[in-house]
Parts: structure tokens; C-alpha cells; sequence
């Protein structure tokens, strides 16, 4: 995350929601990557890395476009708790 | 020196200190007393009936698991008990990790403190159904337990406790892996996700000694000051001792006449450590996390000053990648990456490069499996590169390595 990034995710209002990913179904399609470029980015062997921190209010629409894009169902957004 | 040596007694888990065969399961090589039920009850007598009050006694404690993570019992009972699904509870007595002893051990010596702790634990929760779980190689456990179930009066359909023998794997151990086993699912691994349904089965899984001390404290008994441990010298050895020994009294205790260079805490998935840095430390788990330390599951492994700590890991980070479960990206890719770039390093083929790469995949893969696995070859790769810095130095600048003596830490040769 760069430093724009985080101080915009700072001024965002929080949603309570994060964007899980389950390992064991992903297949490292890349999908979510291609649906959200700007949240999830890809290792070297393909699989998605998804922030670990709650998402802000502008973050909530490409999430759930990464969420639908998987042909796995391997993401959800959750609650955080 | 404070090393416990006395026979059985209310302030200690074990009988007394074995030596075990290298690895693998806890069969001791030395006499063990184990304990006879008529023996257990003259000492404490019968299991005291309990209900879910027994929480606030737990909590009143501190009770952990002592199963390496150390996570507080209340915790886990607590939502246990919040839920209303039908309720598994196991004794997990499978000890995974090749070195580890200090769980089969215990079971060994004293079966019926163990089997006490899972009832009290299944009748204060109202579970369903009580399971002992084993690793699959560790036949004289079964042995053990079915004698105890005999030496009880329990026989045929009378028997309130199943026995499963889980598969012979390092993973086998891993409590989700024995939840999605125990719903008759396979035993691997799966990543933790909220469950939403109240009514849904759940399984609550303790280890051993945590149910021994749970045993001992459902009974007004004080929760023993003492740690079990497991060390690999010369020979592997089990031993208990009180909390405040340190790391340089276990090891003068069990005959190690010179400082190694570096210790191993926890297993093979655990962290390095200069000897020096941890020498005056006290096996208290509380003090060593201060210290950003832990001994997990009590595993301690010193190396020897000529032996090359770069070699030991790459032998290490290798088995680990064997011991995948091979069900996600970061375990089946970034592990074995891992294992490469130690051999370069190990092998005297790499460069500074090689290190940024290690660097790199370590950073990538931590976090993101589907269960704590890679976690553990990262963090022993970070150690490594903490503890070893000096000798990565020669190995990448192509300085001969110095250090001749070859060790192959037991179950590691693939």
C-alpha cells in the first residue's frame, strides 16, 4: 500500500467488511486480480494477495468485483469481528 | 539445579525423565514407571463430577494449551459453550513433530490423569462424544490407553472414549486438521472461517498435558510450575523441570559440557537462536514471548559449534516443504522455494542475491496459507537469516564453509 493509499484508507470511512480469501479452493486463476487490480495483486506463482486491513467505502465496489470475477467462489467478503 | 527427579508426586506430570529413541514416537528407551489407576486414585481419588461452572476456576488460573500456541482454555470453552451444535471434544495426542516427546511420554506415565482431564472436560461442556486422537505410527500409545481402559472397568460398548489413529504426517496433529477429520472429512488442514451456524457440529480440541493439568485443577490441586521438554543432545530426551531453570541449567543438567552455538526453540518449524541471546532465559513461556521468543510444544535442539547452522536449516526448510499438505499456492510453490534457495546458500551456490530472493518469497508466502505451516518454515528462515548472518557471509562470498561436522537433525534425510 503506498503512502497515498493508506492516507486516503485513514480519511475512508470504515465498512466492517474485509476480503477473505480461501486458500484451498483457490486454483491462482487470476481473476480477482484482473476484476480489482488496484486490491488484489498476484505472488509469482499466480495467487492472490488481498489486504489484510479493513476496506474503505471506495474500496467496497472492486472487492466485490473480485469477490464475483472468481470462478472458484474462493473469495468473500467478512464481517470483521 | 532444579531438575524434578522425584517419583511421582502432586506438583509434577511426570514420573521422571526418560530417554527416547531418536524420533518419532515416545517409546523410552530407559525405564518408565507408568501409573496404575489404583495408584492415580489412592493419590487424588475418583475424577470429581463437574459442570460448566468449572470455566470460572479455569479462568480464575489461567489455564493454556500446551500444545505450542498456548492458547487460553477459557477462551476455547467459552465458545464452546456459546454454541449450540452437538460437541466433539479431543484429546490430541498426536505429537507430530519428529522430535517432539513430551506428549507420548506423559500419556505413557500417566494415562489416567490424561483420560480424567478429557472427561471432566466433555462432561463440564456436554459434549457428545470423547475422542483420543494419535499420531499414526504411535502404536504403543493405543497399547497404553486400551490397558487403561481395561485397568477402569470399561469393556465393549461401555468404552465412553473413541481411539483414532490419525495419519502418520506432520500435519496430522494440526487441530483443524483433526476438526475436518473428526466430522469425517480427510485430516488436513483448512482455513478458518466464521461460522454463522449456532446449531453446527464443533469439536474442541486440547492437548494432553493440558488435560492432565485440567485434571489435577478440577480437583483444588495447583497447576504444576513445572515445564515439560524435550531435548535432543546426544540423545533425545524428556524431562521436566520448574520454570524458572534456564536454557544453560537444562542443558549443564542433562551433561552438555560445551556452549553450542545456537539453540533451536520448538521444532522444526521454529526459531534459531544464538546461544549467547537465550542462554540466561528461562524456560517461562510468558518471559520468552516477551522476548519475542517461544518453546512451543517444549522442543529444544543445540547445535554443536563445528556443525554449519545454513545446512542444518536447508535440511530443515526441505522436510518442511516435504510436509506440505499440498492444498494451497503458498504451501505448494512458496515453500519448495524456500527449500531451493537454502540449498544454494547451503551448497555455497548462491550469492547476495540469492538471500534478497529468500527475502523476497518469505515476505510473499507469510500469512497466506491455508493453515499456520508456511508461517513456521518463514519464521525459521527469518531466524536462520538472523542467527547465521555472519556465516551466510563466507557461504556467499565464496569462502569455504568451516564448519566440517556434518548433522542430519533425525527424520529430516528425504
Amino acid at each position: 500500500m503506498s503512502a497515498l493509499q493508506r492516507l486516503r484508507a485513514a480519511r475512508e470511512r470504515p465498512t466492517g467488511q474485509k476480503l477473505r480469501v480461501d486458500p484451498v479452493v483457490c486454483e491462482g486463476i487470476g481473476q480477482c486480480a484482473m476484476a480489482a487490480s488496484r486490491l488484489v495483486h498476484l505472488d509469482r506463482w499466480g495467487y492472490p494477495i488481498v489486504p489484510t486491513e479493513e476496506l474503505g467505502a471506495s474500496d467496497l465496489a472492486p472487492a466485490q468485483r473480485a469477490v464475483n470475477s472468481c470462478p472458484r467462489h474462493a473469495m468473500w467478503l467478512e464481517e470483521t469481528s | 539445579m532444579t531438575l524434578t527427579m522425584t517419583r511421582v508426586a502432586t506438583d509434577t506430570l511426570l514420573t521422571g525423565p526418560v530417554t527416547l529413541s531418536p524420533s518419532g514416537p515416545a517409546d523410552s528407551v530407559t525405564e518408565s514407571v507408568r501409573e496404575s489407576y489404583d495408584d492415580h486414585v489412592l493419590r487424588f481419588g475418583r475424577r470429581p463430577d463437574v459442570s460448566a461452572a468449572l470455566l470460572a476456576a479455569i479462568e480464575h488460573e489461567g489455564l493454556l494449551g500446551h500444545g505450542g500456541a498456548f492458547v487460553p482454555v477459557a477462551l476455547k470453552w467459552r465458545s464452546a459453550l456459546l454454541r449450540k451444535g452437538p460437541l466433539t471434544v479431543v484429546a490430541n495426542a498426536a505429537e507430530s513433530e519428529p522430535l517432539a516427546g513430551k506428549d507420548g511420554t506423559l500419556i505413557r506415565q500417566r494415562p489416567h490423569l490424561v483420560l480424567d482431564g478429557l472427561m471432566i472436560a466433555a462432561q463440564a461442556l456436554g459434549a457428545d462424544r470423547a475422542i483420543i486422537w494419535l499420531h499414526g505410527d504411535d502404536h504403543t500409545a493405543r497399547t497404553v490407553f486400551e490397558a487403561a481402559f481395561k485397568e477402569r472397568g470399561w469393556s465393549g460398548r461401555d468404552v465412553p472414549i473413541e481411539i483414532i489413529d490419525g495419519p502418520v504426517h506432520y500435519l496430522a496433529g494440526e487441530a483443524q486438521a483433526i476438526t475436518r477429520a473428526t466430522s469425517g472429512g480427510p485430516a488436513l488442514p483448512f482455513p478458518r472461517r466464521n461460522v454463522t451456524d449456532p446449531w453446527a457440529p464443533q469439536t474442541l480440541v486440547q492437548n494432553v498435558e493440558t488435560l492432565a493439568r485440567l485434571a489435577l485443577l478440577a480437583r483444588g490441586l495447583p497447576n504444576p510450575r513445572t515445564r515439560l521438554l524435550t531435548v535432543l543432545g546426544a540423545h533425545r530426551m524428556v524431562v521436566e523441570v520448574d520454570q524458572s531453570t534456564t536454557i544453560e541449567q537444562v542443558l549443564i543438567s542433562l551433561r552438555w559440557k560445551v556452549a553450542p552455538q545456537a539453540v533451536l526453540l520448538s521444532g522444526y518449524a521454529g526459531i534459531w537462536a544464538k546461544w549467547d541471546d537465550v542462554a540466561g532465559l528461562e524456560v517461562n513461556e510468558k518471559k520468552l514471548r516477551s522476548a519475542k521468543l517461544t518453546l512451543g510444544a517444549g522442543v529444544m535442539v543445540p547445535l554443536a559449534e563445528d556443525a554449519c547452522g545454513i545446512r542444518v536449516t536447508a535440511d530443515l526448510v526441505a522436510y518442511l516443504a516435504s510436509m506440505s499438505a499440498r492444498q494451497c499456492g503458498p504451501c505448494l510453490f512458496g515453500m519448495p522455494a524456500l527449500a531451493e534457495h537454502w540449498a544454494a546458500l547451503a551448497d555455497e551456490d548462491g550469492d547476495r542475491r540469492t538471500m534478497d530472493r529468500l527475502r523476497a518469497d518469505i515476505s510473499a508466502i507469510e500469512g497466506r496459507g491455508a493453515c499456520r505451516h508456511p508461517d513456521g518454515a518463514t519464521r525459521l528462515s527469518t531466524s536462520a537469516l538472523q542467527t547465521f548472518s555472519a556465516h551466510l557471509g563466507a557461504h556467499v562470498s565464496g569462502m569455504r564453509c568451516r564448519h566440517r561436522m556434518h548433522v542430519t537433525l533425525p527424520g529430516t534425510s528425504l
